[in-house]
């Protein structure tokens, strides 16, 4: 378990201390539960990563970490330039004391990286690629209780994404994983729950599917005000036009209705600014199956996002987001 | 979770990698890099054993020249590697310190130990080349030389210590202390025997706790040599100990400062 005391945390610039990067944040990471964090770029993900791992200090507030934890896995320092990849290798292994078995690391490391003879080259010979599949083969060669993952996925060619992804697989059940990542595919497979970092606060969702949808909600509204601004440099950079802006913004409005749990019932022009505006944020409005008059739950245990009036039948469909996990299962026990 | 190691056995095999991984790079970067720490003070005593005997200075108050220059040369270069390899072990270890088992206080121990170690070599060396080339060096008192050796030593460590704190926090320090380092290597007995200061002047010098560790060292080599007045031991651990402390107590205050995002 690790504990996040009410953290803050600031670089120093040239100009004195920077702005607050991370504002006051209290979270607690359960042990064998695998968290993605999520946040646009510049929004702390790997300064929380960097602290988490203990690699830099919060400027305030404490964490409590009585678990292995790795240091962030991929981007990064950590290795040595004028020594050898083998070398490296060996104090990495000598510090988290892996003294007696350090011949087996050391060739499952050079197993893992495939790096060939550059093994035995000094690591400023390597390329960046190089570079980061033997940090991963490091990473991977410590036992850890809780791994750090900052974009690993990323880096690579396309066989080593494949392999990396492998080995996070393989992690289950043994370690967990905390990670940072861009795709939001390898998001949703590897983890369970979510943290939004959103101008320097942290928000907790069980669901890492939830945490998408906040982030992506808050990302979409921003691109909106940008559209309707009454600057044109503003509404240039937006990427969409001002009608359009106004159906996401009003399709959004009443999707927040829905997810604080008070479904609109709405007609078929609103109906369908709100399933524009669904698709934005990764969200698949559909009525399950059948329809069902008004006062009949199809699924009882969650509730509609938005109660639609079908002219032509004269009825109300309630629509849900299919692409949650929970709908999904719901539905399929049905 | 419950195999977790103990803090001890983390730091040692934290203060063991690091000990292989410093004599890999320190005895391997460049040509021969193992044989220039060697050759060093060699050719350095050498040297100023040509301009000394063309003096005709054969001895120095009781103690074959030669001998005399290399203990004062071996312990004082003692003194500055440990002390500038310690200063500057932070600053060059800054990589590690992604791995969060590694303290910066680690790599300025770590380093001392492998600096005297390195320099444990040589002056064994030294001393085994001049026994065959014919010297009569006999140790009188192997006990008091080991106190002497490990004091100055210790010196290193504690002036290591402090100013590798010190340097990072403020680094316009630095170019002061090479202006204050200088006259140093003059104020130390080394080359210009303490002995022959007049009177006011040898009590200020006698504050400089490198000239104790160095004089001990002669009279731990002979039967003869003339012992200077208030040279003591105590002194000599009291400022190397007290330094010690004081550059382990900044590295607790500043540990975070040290490492840089």
């Amino acid at each position: 378990m690790i504990i996040i005391d009410d953290i803050y945390k600031r670089y120093k610039t040239k100009d004195g201390p920077g702005r607050w990067i991370l504002n006051g944040i209290s979270l607690t990471i359960p042990s064998n539960h695998n968290v993605g964090i999520i946040g646009k770029n510049g929004a702390g993900k790997s300064t929380l990563l960097r602290l988490i791992g203990g690699v830099d200090h919060p400027t305030k507030g404490s964490i409590q970490r009585k678990t292995r934890i790795s240091w962030p896995m991929g981007l990064g320092s950590g290795l040595q330039p004028s020594l050898t990849g083998r070398q490296n290798a060996k104090f990495i292994c000598r510090i988290y004391g892996h003294e007696s078995d350090l011949i087996d690391r050391i060739d499952y490391i050079q197993d893992f990286a495939e790096i060939g003879t550059a093994f035995d080259e000094p690591i400023r010979t390597y390329s960046s690629g190089m570079r980061s599949r033997l940090q991963f083969a490091l990473s991977l060669a410590v036992n850890f209780d809780v791994y750090i993952s900052d974009e690993v996925t990323a880096a690579g060619d396309a066989s080593f994404r494949k392999k990396a992804a492998d080995a996070f697989r393989n992690l289950v059940g043994k370690s967990s994983l905390i990670m940072a990542a861009h795709g939001e595919s390898t998001l949703k497979e590897f983890c369970k729950s979510g943290i939004w970092l959103h101008e320097g606060k942290a928000y907790w969702f069980d669901d890492i599917n939830d945490a998408l949808i906040e982030y992506k909600k808050s990302e979409l509204n921003h691109q909106i005000d940008k559209a309707l601004s009454p600057k044109l440099e503003h509404q240039e950079l937006s990427g969409i036009s001002k009608e359009m802006a106004e159906v996401l913004q009003k399709g959004l409005t009443l999707l927040n209705k829905g997810l604080d749990g008070c479904p609109e019932r709405i007609g078929h022009e609103e109906g369908s600014h709100a399933i524009m505006a669904a698709k934005e944020i990764g969200m698949n409005l559909a009525n399950i199956g059948v329809i069902k008059n008004l006062g009949f739950t199809l699924l009882p245990n969650k509730k509609p996002l938005l109660i639609k009036y079908n002219p032509v039948a004269d009825q109300y469909v309630e629509l849900y987001d299919v692409n949650s996990q929970c709908v999904k299962a719901i539905a399929s026990s049905q | 979770m419950n195999n977790l190691r103990s803090p001890l056995k983390i730091t040692l095999a934290v203060w063991k990698a690091l000990f292989l991984r410093e004599a890999v790079t320190r005895l391997s970067t460049g040509r021969a890099a193992w044989l220039w720490l060697m050759l060093e003070p060699l050719i350095v005593i050498i040297f100023h054993l040509y301009w000394y005997s063309a003096l005709h200075v054969g001895s120095m108050y009781g103690m074959d020249i030669a001998i005399w220059f290399m203990l004062g040369f071996s312990g004082y270069f003692l003194f500055t590697r440990v002390g500038n390899q310690c200063t500057n072990a932070v600053d060059a270890n800054q990589t590690l310190f992604s791995y969060k088992l590694v303290k910066p206080v680690d790599t300025v121990i770590t380093r001392a130990c492998l600096e005297s170690f390195i320099m444990t070599v040589t002056i064994s060396l030294l001393l085994t080349t001049l026994v065959i080339l014919g010297l009569p060096i006999k140790v009188a008192d192997p006990i008091l030389a080991i106190c002497a050796w490990i004091g100055l030593g210790l010196l290193g460590l504690g002036y290591g210590l402090i100013f590798s704190v010190i340097n990072e926090l403020i680094p316009e320090i630095e170019k002061l202390l090479k202006f204050i380092m200088l006259p140093l290597y003059f104020l130390s007995g080394v080359l210009i025997p303490i002995l022959s200061i007049p009177k006011p002047y040898y009590d200020v010098l006698m504050w400089n706790p490198i000239i104790h560790g160095i004089e001990f060292l002669r009279i731990s080599f002979s039967n003869h040599y003339v012992v200077a007045p208030n040279l003591s031991l105590v002194y000599l651990y009291g400022f190397s100990l007290t330094s010690v402390f004081f550059g382990l107590a900044l590295h607790v205050k500043f540990a975070k400062k040290l490492v840089k995002p």
